[in-house]
């Protein structure tokens, strides 16, 4: 009984967690197979100049969830390499007709909002409103193949790394006073003494403060599928249709 | 017998020194870990001051456009100024929070007025300015979540045993966090009302 309570659970959270493993993920079952190797050739294609990792979702419905909200959980943290931050995420919800391109912080010198939304409204709309979903998409992918791959910008905002952990001579002095505390333990013990539980109640003490020297708190990422756990700003475009 | 008890304080010593440099390495490390959260927070809060007032740039902008395309000139132009210069000026996140909240206010009833005007929701400046404050907006809310973790992880630090110690010892005093405004939940959706 516990057993099957537990592979519930485990079921319930994968189906929430939804993460974003290939390049094209079409829940909503609006793309024709050759449309999908259409788009994923273009992803593809961008994965392996380094450009950017770019993945499309499509879901039928947001179920009440703000479209901002979902694209930003779905990619952070997922797409785009970590330290480069250059992930990208088309979603699209059929049912509620809105759209969304999420861009990554390192992303967005090279497709600031006022362009995504310009490739959204001109490339996409135009064919969502035609029922043309993969033209539109493929169209809107193009676009930003184009801008991407044509402006070579080489400076992707980078996270800064976060100092962690005590500096070097704090740890060799560390060290240092732990093997002469040792030493003395030793000699102590060998010259016959009695007393040595005594030390005992200092381990406590160390491992709390050390635990404290080691997280800094940086960008996390939680890598997805091949993807490399990339960050994201929030920044991005979409509309309705 | 000299020998031995020369021996044993020695050791005594020796023992104590290093326990001793045990003790300032654990405060050292406790304290430097309290400043780099510290830290954290401050970069992060960096970060909010600077999504809000990316929104807060736009608004010129906004206004300029409105006016040339409509004879509205009024007193809710005014006050989305004076919103944007609320927002430069706060420096705590209640103030923020509170100048975010009127300027919320105040571009959710322009953009109600907007709706009147066929020939602004159409132009291409104007849906440009619609892309970009719904993009803030965006930024804003991911900038004061992340605000909202380093508050955390640092209060916690400072709350916790044994590091609160140190936190007391050299004055670390807990953060406070961005509280939702009510504002803020009815931030103007932008995007809506241009279909």
């Amino acid at each position: 009984m516990k057993r099957l309570l537990l592979i519930t659970l485990i079921l319930c959270t994968l189906a929430l967690a939804q993460t974003i493993t290939t390049f094209v993920t079409d829940n909503a079952n609006i793309l024709s197979l050759e449309e999908k190797e259409q788009i994923t050739q273009i992803s593809q294609n961008l994965y392996d100049k380094g450009a950017v990792q770019y993945a499309i979702v499509t879901i039928k419905s947001l179920e009440g969830q703000d479209i901002q909200g979902a694209a930003f959980e779905m990619a952070n943290g997922v797409l785009g390499e970590q330290g480069k931050n250059n992930g990208l995420l088309l979603l699209v919800a059929l049912d509620d007709r809105e759209y969304r391109f999420e861009v990554g912080r390192g992303l967005e010198p090279d497709l600031p909002d006022i362009v995504v939304g310009r490739i959204g409204r001109d490339y996409l709309v135009p064919n969502f409103r035609e029922e043309n979903y993969g033209a539109g998409i493929l169209e809107a992918s193009k676009a930003i193949e184009a801008r991407l791959l044509g402006q070579n910008n080489s400076e992707y905002y980078v996270s800064e790394e976060e100092e962690q952990g005590l500096p070097l001579w704090a740890i060799i002095l560390f060290f240092f006073a732990i093997t002469m505390f040792v030493l003395f333990i030793i000699i102590f013990s060998v010259a016959g003494g009695a007393n040595s539980g005594g030390y005992r109640r200092y381990g406590g003490g160390m491992g709390g403060g050390f635990n404290g020297g080691f997280s800094g708190g940086g960008f996390g990422g939680r890598s997805g599928g091949g993807f490399g756990g990339g960050s994201f700003g929030g920044g991005g475009g979409g509309g309705k249709w | 017998m000299a020998k031995q008890s020369n021996k044993k304080l020695w050791i005594t010593l020796g023992i104590i020194g290093a326990l001793f440099l045990i003790m300032i390495l654990w405060v050292g490390g406790s304290y430097n870990t309290l400043v780099s959260n510290d830290e954290n927070v401050n970069n992060m809060w960096g970060n909010v001051q600077s999504a809000y007032q990316r929104r807060a740039d736009l608004i010129p902008n906004l206004v300029a456009t409105v006016k040339q395309y409509t004879d509205y000139e009024g007193p809710l132009l005014t006050e989305i100024t004076n919103a944007r210069a609320s927002v430069g000026k706060a420096s705590t996140p209640e103030q923020l929070g509170a100048a975010g909240a009127e300027m919320n206010s105040a571009l959710s009833r322009l953009l109600v007025v907007v709706e009147n005007y066929p020939n602004l929701k159409a132009n291409e400046n104007f849906l440009d300015l619609q892309t970009q404050l719904e993009g803030t907006e965006n930024r804003i809310k991911v900038e004061r979540d992340n605000y909202n973790k380093a508050v955390r992880d640092y209060n916690i630090k400072v709350r916790r045993v044994p590091t609160n110690i140190i936190a007391n010892m050299f004055g670390f005093e807990q953060r406070t966090a961005f509280e939702a405004q009510e504002g803020a939940q009815n931030a103007p959706k932008v995007g809506e009302l241009f279909n």
